[in-house]
């Protein structure tokens, strides 16, 4: 059986084997012919020429069997590409800024691209993941502070109890607890969990086993499970861990299992406001709520996780929730209207995140739209170079369609190769990316080139294939071949219109370019501020340490107080330490020990007093921090019998305006005013100072406090000196950091850093592109003028009346092109304002920057190629052509 | 004027070979040429290279098939040789020629009888 013709065909384009065979026929075929010829007479040279003639135009029959023998157009094909590489390899230059610069820019996007989809388009890596919400609750008093709360320990279980919306419900909790007696102690981040707590997310023990209900009580939930990560770093992997013990804080705790490596801990911080751990969980042990935990007075401290039942919407669960939370308010003691939220487990997660990165895909993407509209107008201003030849081909018998497809070619085949390039592009970028983003993107470790990646690439490869291909086909289709064949034609109508085009191209870029230097502009002058806002404390000359006392070996507030105590002694004998002061929590950690203040006697529900954050402070805190005293005085020795503390003057405003505050008492604990401290952005540095409360620690000495180091030398020189001081105290207290106040500031800008870095880089790397642009079109537009300008000089031009003249043409398309940026601008910072800081998104200062450093480059770019006109011989120009 | 001859020879080419093929059995393709110009009574003269794409088309059409072989004065040539298919082909071409061309009588003596 035959294969069909178009099989052949196919086939017969691969191997060449028949036509060889049909050359070396129709040579023999000749031969004989001639030898016919000579047996009638005729002389050797004759008969060849008449065994020829006979035969018919051999070139003609080639491309005869040619055709019949394979697929002309694939033939054609192969032919347009042989004949494309030919034309780049005679231009090498521009080829390979071509390639080099789409493959820059798709391997950039694309990158950025890999982060989007992971981390924002991606559904979360557990199963049938749009079931999940986040549970929070909301009490309307408090919203203009906190939008959502997490969840009550005895809510969560009545809500566990009643809610049938639900096929799971689950609470998680992150502490801190010290592992001892393997190796160095070390503080960890520990998750309490609900047994099915790991079920609901369809995750199993990689080895052993769950927690069982019954684990799930204090006294019984001496049991944990690995993460992956933490059995990998602790204990190298070895599976003779399952059923050994662990010392936690002290006690033992039996290990079950081992987590999957697949699951990634988020971390708490992640699940909302108001949580103070910023770790990724490393074990997990049992929830087991105790006594106080389980009553309407516990704290707002748990993660609330729901698996929706098949069919049920969030509208609907909510409604349920809503419904319950109101029987809640009714049925508990304390009075306050509670309500709730419901969130998609992805949306939390990643919705913080979520303006920043479509920014940042949308400025890589702008870059290399320049990068393809540049790349068409040098495409554009080759095919204008190259027209006589397209000419003459024409004349020859190409036809125009043939023309058409040699130049899309062309452009495909730079496209391919700048996406093999940008392959390679996209992998480093991508690699450079996860390891140098803020910690505080989730999902990173998600983060794979996967096939949505690769097609987003070719879509990128096809379209800007297709973008500067357009450019020389149009002009093509424009092209007059007898005009292009005469001599002295670059003044033909189709150059006059490809120069049109190409100040529309300038124009077009320096649009694009305007908007991202001014999403730029905006962008760092945020920064700025927020580098710069007063903090209200000092940051240079300041150390922070993060350390845990284990629990074990302090039981009582005595022990506690008394090794702080001589902690902060050592301290302070350190050469070059100025003085030092306990914290309870080191700042920009966000809220920590959020309470109602009151005055006593009010009436008011908790619910709608006044939220502060309290701080346990040492005496020399204010001293140590530079915090001014504003009134009263800072904790004395004899403090420790009465019940004392210092308030900011926020609060001081807010509870007696315009009164002396020295003396007075507020709740908790009727406790009595003896300072006043000036405001701090201590909480979160973006935000206005909350109301501070500062109570002395021994009231209640934790075990994990920060300490803070006022040095006279350079905080680095003295950093070394406080683990041995720590240590000598008692070695068996785990540091977990020590930082410079400056590192924790610049710890805590670092995403907005991050952000900012890059859309300067792509700002940087459009303005150089943009410029290149715009010098090509004016060097191009001074060589076409040559001839008139050697008139206008021998009409008596001066220089600078030449200078003016490119320039004011060079201009015009950049003029053009910032005004549309500008408006362009204007309409898209709107949907920038959750990102900035004290930044009006028409703020002048950006806005004119950025004018005024096109408005220079521009110029620059105009100017360099001007100073041809001045070395015009007048001679010469007029016989240009 | 050696195009014109082309465009009138195209299907009947075909017919030819295979006819040619049927009677003197393989031959290669200077001898199917002479062969041709001969029964034409040499009143054709074609261009002997069109007669290779058209083998060509009919080896992928399956009706021809060639292979390398020795000739009379022992040289090396492509021999082609007529398929069953081939064969049963000429009939259906045979009969499409007949009907065709008393179409065009028709059409010719209509006209002169006008």
């Amino acid at each position: 059986m035959r294969a069909p013709a178009l099989v052949q065909r196919l086939a017969g384009f691969f191997s060449r084997g028949r036509l060889r065979d049909l050359n070396e026929e129709m040579e023999q075929h000749l031969e004989l012919l001639a030898e016919e010829y000579l047996q009638k007479g005729l002389s050797a040279s004759d008969a060849r020429a008449a065994a020829r003639r006979h035969f018919g135009n051999l070139g003609q029959v080639r491309e005869k069997a040619r055709e019949t023998a394979m697929l002309p157009s694939l033939d054609s094909l192969s032919q347009d590409v042989r004949f494309a590489v030919r034309r780049l390899k005679k231009e090498p230059l521009l080829a390979l800024v071509a390639i080099v610069s789409i493959g820059l820019g798709i391997g950039a996007s694309t990158a950025m691209f890999s982060v989007v989809n992971s981390v924002l388009l991606r559904p979360l890596p557990f199963p049938e993941p749009e079931r999940l919400v986040l549970i929070r609750e909301m009490l309307p008093p408090l919203a203009h502070l906190y939008p959502s709360l997490p969840a009550n320990g005895r809510h969560f279980l009545q809500w566990r109890e009643q809610s049938k919306s639900f096929e799971n419900l689950a609470a998680l909790k992150a502490v801190t607890l010290n592992l001892t007696g393997v190796g160095q102690p070390e503080r960890l981040s520990v998750g309490r969990v609900s047994p099915n707590f790991f079920p609901l997310l369809g995750i199993q023990p990689a080895l052993g086993r769950n927690f069982l209900n019954e684990e799930d009580q204090p006294g019984r939930d001496h049991v944990v499970l690995l993460s992956h990560a933490f059995w990998m770093s602790r204990f190298g992997g070895d599976p003779r861990v399952l059923n050994s013990r662990v010392l936690l804080n002290g006690e033992a705790y039996l290990i079950t299992g081992v987590l999957p490596s697949d699951f990634h801990p988020f971390k708490y911080s992640q699940l909302g406001d108001l949580v103070t751990l910023g770790d990724s969980m490393e074990l997990f042990k049992p929830l087991a709520l105790d006594q106080q935990e389980q009553t309407s007075y516990g704290d707002y401290d748990y993660a609330v996780l729901g698996r929706l039942k098949p069919g049920v919407t969030r509208a609907q669960a909510f409604t349920e929730m809503e419904t319950i939370q109101q029987r809640l308010t009714k049925a508990l003691p304390v009075k306050v209207d509670y309500h709730c939220t419901l969130v998609p487990l992805q949306e939390q997660i990643t919705g913080s995140v979520r303006r920043s990165l479509w920014l940042l895909l949308a400025a890589v993407c702008g870059v290399l739209l320049i990068v393809c509209v540049n790349l068409a107008s040098l495409m554009l201003a080759r095919a204008t170079r190259q027209r006589r030849e397209a000419a003459v081909r024409t004349a020859l018998g190409a036809s125009s369609s043939r023309l058409l497809q040699q130049a899309m070619v062309e452009s495909a085949l730079i496209a391919i190769l700048g996406g093999l390039l940008g392959i390679l592009v996209c992998y480093a970028a991508a690699g450079a990316l996860a390891a140098f983003s803020p910690a505080s993107i989730p999902r990173m470790e998600e983060v794979r080139l996967d096939t949505h990646v690769l097609g987003f690439g070719l879509a990128l490869v096809a379209l800007t294939g297709i973008l500067f291909g357009a450019a020389p086909a149009w002009l093509l289709s424009r092209a007059d071949a007898q005009e292009a064949l005469k001599a002295g034609s670059h003044t033909t109508t189709a150059s006059r219109s490809g120069l049109r085009l190409r100040e529309l191209f300038v124009g077009s870029e320096v649009a694009v370019c305007t908007v991202l230097l001014i999403t730029c502009g905006l962008l760092a002058g945020s920064l700025f501020r927020l580098s710069n806002v007063d903090r209200g404390f000092e940051v240079d000359s300041v150390i922070a340490v993060d350390l845990t006392l284990p629990s074990t070996r302090y039981k009582t507030k005595e022990q506690t107080t008394a090794a702080y105590d001589r902690i902060l002694e050592k301290m302070q004998s350190l050469p070059g330490v100025r003085s030092a002061a306990l914290i309870s929590y080191l700042p920009f950690g966000g809220d920590a020990h959020v309470n109602n203040i009151s005055l006593p006697g009010t009436e008011l529900p908790p619910a709608e007093q006044p939220v502060a954050n309290f701080r346990y402070i040492s005496p020399e805190y204010f001293q140590t921090m530079g915090i001014p005293l504003l009134a009263g005085r800072a904790f004395e020795r004899m403090d420790r019998e009465h019940r004392v503390g210092i308030v900011s003057d926020r609060v001081a405003q807010k509870l007696w305006p315009g009164e002396n505050v020295i003396g007075k008492r507020f709740h908790p604990a009727s406790t009595e005013v003896i300072g006043v401290a000036g405001a701090t952005r201590e909480v979160r540095l973006q935000q206005e100072p909350l109301l501070m409360v500062y109570l002395p620690y021994w009231l209640r000495p934790q075990w994990r406090m920060g300490i803070v180091v006022r040095t006279s030398l350079r905080p680095e020189a003295v950093a070394g000196l406080v683990r041995p001081a720590v240590w000598g105290v008692d070695p068996e207290i785990p540091i977990a950091s020590i930082r410079t106040m400056r590192q924790i500031l610049s710890d805590s800008i670092a995403p907005r850093r991050f952000q900012t870095l890059l859309v300067s880089v792509f700002g940087a790397a459009a303005i150089i592109i943009a410029a290149l642009g715009i010098y090509g079109l004016v060097a191009y537009s001074v060589a076409q003028r040559t001839n008139e300008f050697g008139i206008r000089i021998a009409l008596g031009a001066q220089g600078a009346d030449l200078y003016q003249l490119v320039i004011r043409q060079g201009l015009r398309p950049v003029i053009g092109g910032l005004a549309a940026g500008l408006a362009c601008a204007l309409a898209v910072s709107r949907s920038l304002n959750s990102l900035l800081f004290e930044t009006s998104t028409s703020d002048p200062i950006a806005f004119g920057a950025v004018t005024a450093l096109l408005g220079i480059v521009a110029l620059v770019a105009c100017y360099v190629p001007a100073r041809r006109t001045a070395k015009m011989d007048p001679n010469l120009a007029l016989r240009y052509e | 004027m050696a195009d014109d001859k082309a465009d009138v020879l195209q299907g009947t080419l075909a017919l030819m070979i295979l006819k040619t093929l049927e009677t003197l059995g393989p031959l290669h393709g200077y001898g199917i040429a002479r062969r041709i110009e001969q029964i034409s009574g040499e009143l054709l003269q074609l261009n002997q290279g069109t007669l290779y794409p058209a083998l060509l088309k009919l080896e992928q059409q399956g009706w021809v098939s060639s292979a390398w072989g020795t000739s009379d004065n022992n040289r090396r040539a492509r021999f082609y040789s007529l398929t069953k298919t081939g064969k049963k082909q000429i009939e259906t071409e045979t009969d499409n020629w007949r009907r065709m061309s008393a179409i065009m009588d028709r059409f010719l003596t209509e006209e002169g009888a006008r």
